[in-house]
């Protein structure tokens, strides 16, 4: 009895209780009136699916030690499946490169263009597939199959999915970082997605009913359609069933034992390997099922939507701490429902407007706010799950004669946006742009290991800032972008700070989440800066403006030259390269030794001294500024800012390709920055190997996955990995020792 | 001055999503005409009195004159009919208007997914000494960027506007009401009388910000102003019918005399679903989103019964009375049998026919001014452009007197149908002359 | 003699179990002091009560002020030093990098001219360190690349880098053989002698007795035992402690 007066009486105590009372308190108003009660019982729908998202996201994270961020877009690819045999009765295959391609390409090169070998199909046909009639423009098919038989080989299609994730993605990603598995989860996500959009379009589809649709009356005039209710029921039967099976069964006891420690399951007699795989084959069927199901309450299908609902399924998981079946499936509920509630309520004419409109988004910060309420309310970090042995970030090296490779790095691109065409310019500017995204990700991610992923929507909250103050206060060009980089500071730490009490994977659901709401509630709020964006005037100082569409003349020969202007490629490129340098004397100087410290043990940098709280402050808002400056050349780039190129997805984008370049060190970020939209890489592909553009995610999403998995040092750890095991080999030769050797990061 | 700056700014930012309602009223097009079908003579002289062209093929030793084509091709969303439509009309007039003076029309595609590629492709028109007019497809991303490389410097025809700078841009035309045309009109219809006496209205709105500006500034303010009462309410983009059913309630639909929903098609499915389980029957007036193929599809192959739609005043679908001077029947029979005869099975619904009409409309501009027409010369006539537009509203074009606050959009009407009992009537359109100009003061 | 480091009544419990209890410590200048116990006695509980890394009942006093309520780094800044039983080095710093981080203090215009101008302070100070335990050699190799014994000479090179008034080391000799282990205590015994107060963990009784000065000895969280080497070598409750509990020693 003491002990619990004890804990009540701490100040965190007190916050709780405090919390649970406004809670109730809440709650007694909502139900004293019907149509906000009518409103939270609304939302059960949304909350079922919520709710079975994260109870997918919670078994593979017992089962594999992954925290799955496509599982959104495991239930959306579900529900294509489903739709694809149900109307037409044909099962959709994802594009496979076709080696036949070559031996056609071989023929044409000899003169014969008419020659075509047989593409692999997009589609293999299970059923002969219904009538078609047309009217008014729209084709109506009568169903080519019917409900249960579709579900039936969706969900079997679901389960070999779910296999062949384990066995090809996350099986090898076993023993990988933490930032692997985020990497392969969101490559994952981008993949099924690009799949979908590559055979259906992105156009939303419409499906027809599968569960009865009836409204079920409560008392007091509320009531609640039959599908919701059963939706509901379903998810309710599931945790029963999972619940029953890891409190019961040797198998679930011994994945329970598996996530705390995995040589605990080997002693139940059951490799961890195995336990694996079968939690994914579980978890995509039980996702599967759910994208199945919603899809015909919500009348329609499209490949966006569900798939975003991951952001509060894993808020839900996170506050069930991932284990907990019964908390998660009550916070997912609790979160549909209380969107639902939310929604209804800024729609009431006593709830504060801004410029006339009701505030935007705010369903859509919920989840953050969870995840800040539990952080704050909950004393110890989050456990992290343990395996036998994980394997650290990338090597974090220190660059050697930083100054003269910069220069000449600066100066060979700088000449470079001179001779070649506009399209390469472009691509070049885009490259700088993107590298300085990157290189905020350098210092946060790759010096002091936490994940973030809001990087983007730090970046747009520099570039707005930008936009406002020289629109409203004509502030000038330097100052400009600094103030929006102090913006980015700014906000970068109000997220950032309640986020330090987590690291790993649940910083970057935190981080996530931060971004959704960063772009629901402040970029996209028409009060402040509106969905189509605001635009930006080009740099100007001395009298000299300097932006991408500034007429320019050449230097030699004289005449105006092709747009866009290359002085702006060039200004951004030193800025590019200041940042370098400075990024690079933080990891040549104290400040970088500390954050290596804090990342590789934080224990014993405590130990020595080093504030690991300020450790990681001080990173947040490095990296924060070093984003807020990218977001203010990008504005400048396009002479705009809107905020869909800064939400969530490009965030998750930016640490993906990051990630790709080589997270740990800046030439990483110059390789990433090449990587990302529009950079060198989309210019290869396009204009030299004559890819089409709507290939690019695709391929952007499956090298994400095979870095992951092959070479989590990433393109430059890799080229540098390469260099050293050639110089070795060059000493070995003479019958020398090379000086330092790499530390091993194997896969 | 400075409120009004902010109340444009935020107009503008609303006016988004709703484009896409006036663009597909005005081209949903029934599909798929079966193939193989007889090869229709299409009456080529009501095209050619149209871009003042001679019959026949171009010639194809002359060089071909390039227009900058710029569509978002791939990706979420992505408008690929668009670009099909302006193909087909390059085809059509390369073979039977004779191109430009004999010169053969060419498009110089760019495809945009990105912000990184809109400004990617005003980059290359610009560079391009061939490019002296730009066709945008339908961009809700990239717009921004690539109108801010070429304003000025070429002109541009907006093909379907979606975003502020299609309606803002200088140097940009759009020979529609666009969206704020539509939501405007809407709000106009009902102040004017023509749904009876009407006291209150019941709006139910998504709540991208898009559709939830519009509604905040381009149609409460209007329809206060006039003295009628207005509920409110604002649902997410993918509320289903149970909750749109609670939605329905909140705004009071079962009582007020008009009842406006404002939301993408899916939307408009879950508000026919809610109304119908209701068992409530207000009068329904909307945009013409609302009776996408999706809407047809999950009614089985009608419409909604006597619902109202707005749009930019023209429809395939409403009674074929040829009693307007301007547009008759006979321009959207012409378009259907060009499609017969040149791509039976090409997607011609949605941005498709504004896009036909653009492409011909550039014909007619050439063919004055001939094949070496510089981009100052071209970018007066685009200004100057009379119209009317090829398949739109029927009425004269004036660009840059219509809206203060949209200079470019061209057009200042707006239509009204109805489907009611298996039949399209038109209600306030060109077909019976009572057209509505959303602008007017 | 001043008392460098004290506790009274420190508590730690986990859950139900009293991992410490109620212990009262004092380690005075100059003194090398013990703490032995069987395996699960509370030992490593108590260093990591006494360096801020377990939540605590109980006083912690270092130098005449409470450290209660102060962070692992705090204590750590006030010269509280410690080190761990499985070294815990930073793996992606070199051997000198590992020392600087304990030596260098941060602050606002170190880190601004940093940015610009990075200077690493007092590497000479650290090399010295480094050159008392044998491994100036390896200052700029990496720690995965050394053997466990020298992992371990690092961790208290770190430890020392820190400047600390008094040391608490947990179980430095683990994983030595004995020769390596009486090397250590050497090591150790000449650190003291230099003017350090060390707090020594170890459940090597060899070592400890051979090198303390005065010895407390812990079994199941509680104080069984505390004196001169000599006084423990006789005492019974220690005797019984370790046989009954048929420990190793």
């Amino acid at each position: 009895m003491s002990r619990y007066l004890q804990r009540w009486t701490t100040p965190r105590g007190i916050a709780a209780q405090v919390a649970i009372l406004l809670g109730v308190a809440l709650a007694i108003v909502i139900l004293i009136s019907a149509n906000q009660t009518q409103a939270l019982v609304l939302g059960l729908g949304a909350g079922a699916l919520i709710a079975a998202l994260a109870l997918s996201i919670t078994l593979n994270y017992q089962g594999s030690g992954v925290v799955n961020f496509s599982v959104g877009a495991m239930a959306m690819y579900a529900s294509y499946i489903y739709f694809g045999l149900r109307t037409d009765g044909k099962l959709f295959l994802p594009p496979i490169p076709n080696p036949l391609a070559l031996i056609e390409g071989v023929v044409h090169l000899f003169g014969a263009p008419g020659f075509r070998l047989p593409a692999f199909p997009a589609f293999i046909s299970v059923s002969n597939g219904g009538s078609t009639s047309y009217s008014y423009g729209a084709a109506i098919k009568t169903a080519a199959m019917s409900a249960p038989e579709a579900m039936v080989i969706a969900l079997a299609e679901c389960a070999v999915l779910g296999l062949l994730f384990h066995l090809l993605i996350f099986r090898p990603l076993r023993k990988a970082p933490v930032l692997a598995k985020v990497v392969a989860s969101i490559g994952l996500f981008i993949l099924l997605q690009e799949i979908v959009v590559l055979r259906f379009g992105s156009d939303a589809q419409t499906v027809s009913p599968i569960l009865p649709q009836h409204p079920v009356s409560l008392p007091r005039g509320i009531h609640i359609p039959s599908d919701q209710l059963f939706l509901t029921a379903i998810v309710i039967l599931v945790t029963f069933l999972l619940w029953g099976i890891f409190k019961y069964t040797r198998y679930g006891i011994a994945t329970r034992a598996a996530a705390e420690n995995e040589k605990g399951s080997l002693i139940l007699g059951f490799s961890p390997d195995f336990l694996a795989g079968v939690n994914w084959v579980g978890s995509t069927v039980l996702v599967g099922l759910f994208g199945i199901l919603i899809g015909p309450i919500n009348q329609s299908i499209d490949p966006y939507t569900v798939t975003l609902l991951v952001i509060p399924a894993l808020a839900a998981a996170l506050l069930a701490r991932f284990t907990s079946f019964s908390v998660t499936v009550i916070a997912g509920l609790g979160i549909g429902m209380a969107s639902s509630w939310i929604q209804y309520i800024t729609n009431q004419s006593w709830f504060p407007k801004v410029g006339g409109a009701a505030l935007p988004g705010l369903s859509d910060a919920l989840p953050f706010v969870i995840i800040i309420v539990v952080l704050m309310l909950r004393g110890k970090s989050l456990p992290t799950r343990g395996s036998i042995e994980t394997i650290k970030l990338p090597f974090a090296p220190k660059a050697k004669r930083a100054l003269p490779s910069t220069a000449l790095f600066t100066i060979v691109a700088a000449v470079l946006l001179f001779v070649v065409t506009p399209d390469w310019r472009l691509a070049i500017v885009n490259a700088t742009v993107g590298a300085v995204i990157c290189l905020s990700l350098v210092v946060l991610t790759g010096y002091v290991g936490q994940i973030s992923l809001m990087q983007m929507a730090l970046a747009g909250m520099s570039g707005f800032t930008l936009s406002k103050v020289a629109d409203a206060y004509h502030i000038p060009f330097p100052i400009g972008p600094l103030l929006g980089a102090v913006v980015a500071v700014g906000v970068g730490l109000l997220a950032g700070i309640p986020a330090l009490r987590v690291r790993g994977v649940n910083l970057a659901v935190a981080t996530f989440a931060a971004a959704m709401t960063i772009q629901s509630v402040v970029l996209g709020n028409p009060a402040w800066s509106g969905t189509n964006g605001a635009s930006v005037a080009p740099p100007s100082m001395f009298g000299v403006t300097f932006g991408p569409n500034q007429p320019w003349s050449k230097i030699f020969g004289g005449g105006k030259g092709l747009l866009p202007n290359p002085w702006f490629g060039v200004f951004c490129l030193v800025v590019l390269a200041l940042l370098i340098l400075g990024v690079v004397n933080i990891r040549r100087s104290r400040t970088g030794r500390q954050m290596l410290a804090v990342r590789a043990n934080e224990r014993a940098a405590a130990a020595a001294g080093v504030s690991v709280s300020g450790t990681k402050i001080l990173a947040f808002a490095i990296s924060a500024f070093i984003a807020g400056i990218g977001g203010a050349l990008s504005g400048y780039r396009f002479g705009s800012v809107t905020a869909d190129y800064f939400g969530a997805v490009p965030s998750m984008l930016f640490l993906a390709f990051a990630y790709l370049g080589g997270i740990s060190s800046v030439s990483g970020a110059v390789v990433g920055g090449m990587l990302v939209a529009g950079g060198i890489s989309t210019m290869i592909l396009t204009s030299w190997l004559h890819v089409s553009d709507q290939y690019t995610l695709l391929i952007a999403g499956t090298g994400l996955i095979l870095m992951a998995i092959f070479n989590p040092q990433g393109v430059a750890g890799g080229i540098r990995e390469l260099s050293h095991s050639l110089q070795a080999r060059r000493h070995a030769k003479r019958g020398e020792q090379p000086e330092v050797e790499l530390q091993e990061v194997s896969s | 001055m400075e409120d009004r700056k902010s109340f444009s700014n935020r107009a503008l930012r609303g006016a988004g999503v709703l484009a896409a309602a006036g663009a597909m009223f005005m081209a949903t097009v029934v599909t798929a005409i079966p193939a193989g079908a007889t090869t229709y003579k299409a009456n080529t002289n009501l095209a050619l009195s149209y871009t003042g062209g001679k019959a026949g093929k171009a010639n194809a030793k002359l060089t071909p004159i390039t227009i900058g084509y710029v569509n978002q091709q791939y990706g979420n969303p992505s408008y690929p009919e668009a670009t099909q439509g302006a193909q087909l009309a390059v085809k059509y007039v390369n073979n039977q208007l004779g191109g430009i003076q004999g010169h053969p029309i060419k498009l110089s595609t760019c495809y945009v997914a990105t912000e990184e590629d809109g400004q990617k492709c005003g980059t290359q028109f610009l560079n391009n000494p061939a490019v002296s007019l730009v066709l945008t497809g339908a961009m809700s991303v990239g717009a921004s960027s690539m109108m801010s490389v070429l304003a000025g410097q070429k002109p541009i025809i907006v093909g379907n506007g979606l975003t502020a700078p299609d309606f803002t841009t200088k140097g940009a035309v759009t020979y529609t009401p666009g969206a704020p045309g539509v939501v405007e009109g809407l709000s106009k219809f009902v102040t004017q009388g023509s749904l009876g006496t009407v006291k209150s209205v019941a709006i139910v709105a998504t709540t991208d910000a898009a559709a939830e500006t519009s509604v905040k500034l381009l149609m409460t303010p209007i329809l206060e102003a006039a003295g009628i009462k207005v509920s409110e309410v604002f649902v997410a983009p993918t509320t289903s019918g149970a909750a749109m059913e609670s939605a329905l309630k909140a705004a009071g639909a079962s009582t007020a005399d008009v009842f406006i929903p404002i939301t993408p098609v899916q939307g408009c499915i879950s508000v026919y679903d809610a109304l119908k389980s209701l068992g409530i029957h207000p009068k329904v007036l909307t945009t013409g989103l609302c009776y996408g193929t999706p809407m047809v599809q999950a009614l089985g192959g009608t419409f909604p019964n006597g619902w109202y739609f707005g749009g930019y005043g023209a429809s395939y679908f409403a009674p074929l009375v040829n009693n307007n001077k301007y547009l008759s029947s006979s321009q959207t029979k012409l378009y259907e049998n060009i499609v017969k005869q040149y791509n039976p099975r090409m997607q011609y619904t949605g941005f498709a026919g504004p896009e036909f009409g653009n492409v011909l409309t550039i014909d007619s501009i050439y063919n004055k001014l001939g094949p070496t027409a510089t981009s100052a010369q071209l970018a007066t006539a685009t200004v100057n452009f009379q119209g009317p537009q090829w398949l739109v509203s029927g009425t004269p074009v004036s660009c840059g007197n219509i809206s203060p606050l949209f200079p470019s959009i061209c057009v200042g009407q707006m239509g009204i149908e109805q489907f009611k009992n298996g039949k399209w009537v038109a209600i306030a359109d060109v077909y019976n002359n009572k057209l509505i100009n959303p602008f007017a003061k | 003699m001043t008392t460098m480091l004290s506790t009274t009544g420190l508590t730690v419990t986990f859950g139900v179990n009293k991992a410490v209890d109620d212990l009262d410590l004092v380690v005075e200048a100059g003194q090398l002091v013990g703490l032995i116990g069987p395996n699960g006695a509370g030992k490593t509980t108590t260093v990591d009560a006494i360096s801020g890394f377990v939540p605590c009942r109980g006083e912690v006093d270092f130098l005449g002020t409470s450290m209660t309520s102060l962070s692992a780094t705090a204590r750590a800044r006030a010269g509280l030093g410690r080190t761990w039983q499985s070294s815990e080095l930073f793996d992606d710093l070199t051997v000198l990098e590992n020392l600087q981080v304990a030596a260098e203090k941060i602050s606002t215009k170190g880190f601004l001219r940093d940015l610009v101008n990075p200077r690493n302070d007092d590497v000479e100070a650290l090399e010295k360190i480094l050159a008392s335990v044998d491994l100036l050699a390896a200052k700029n190799q990496l720690p995965t690349e050394l053997s466990h014994g020298q992992r371990k000479l690092v961790g208290v090179a770190r430890a020392l880098a820190a400047s600390p008034a008094v040391l608490c080391m947990d179980e430095p000799a683990a994983g030595l053989d004995s020769t390596e282990s009486l090397e250590l205590g050497g090591r150790i015994r000449s650190l003291v002698d230099g003017g350090l107060s060390v707090l020594l963990i170890d459940h090597d009784m060899g070592l400890v007795l051979t090198v303390c000065d005065v010895i407390y000895v812990l079994d199941f969280g509680r104080l069984i035992a505390k004196g001169t080497p000599e006084e423990i070598r006789s005492s019974p409750a220690v005797i019984e402690a370790y046989l009954g509990g048929g420990s190793d020693a």
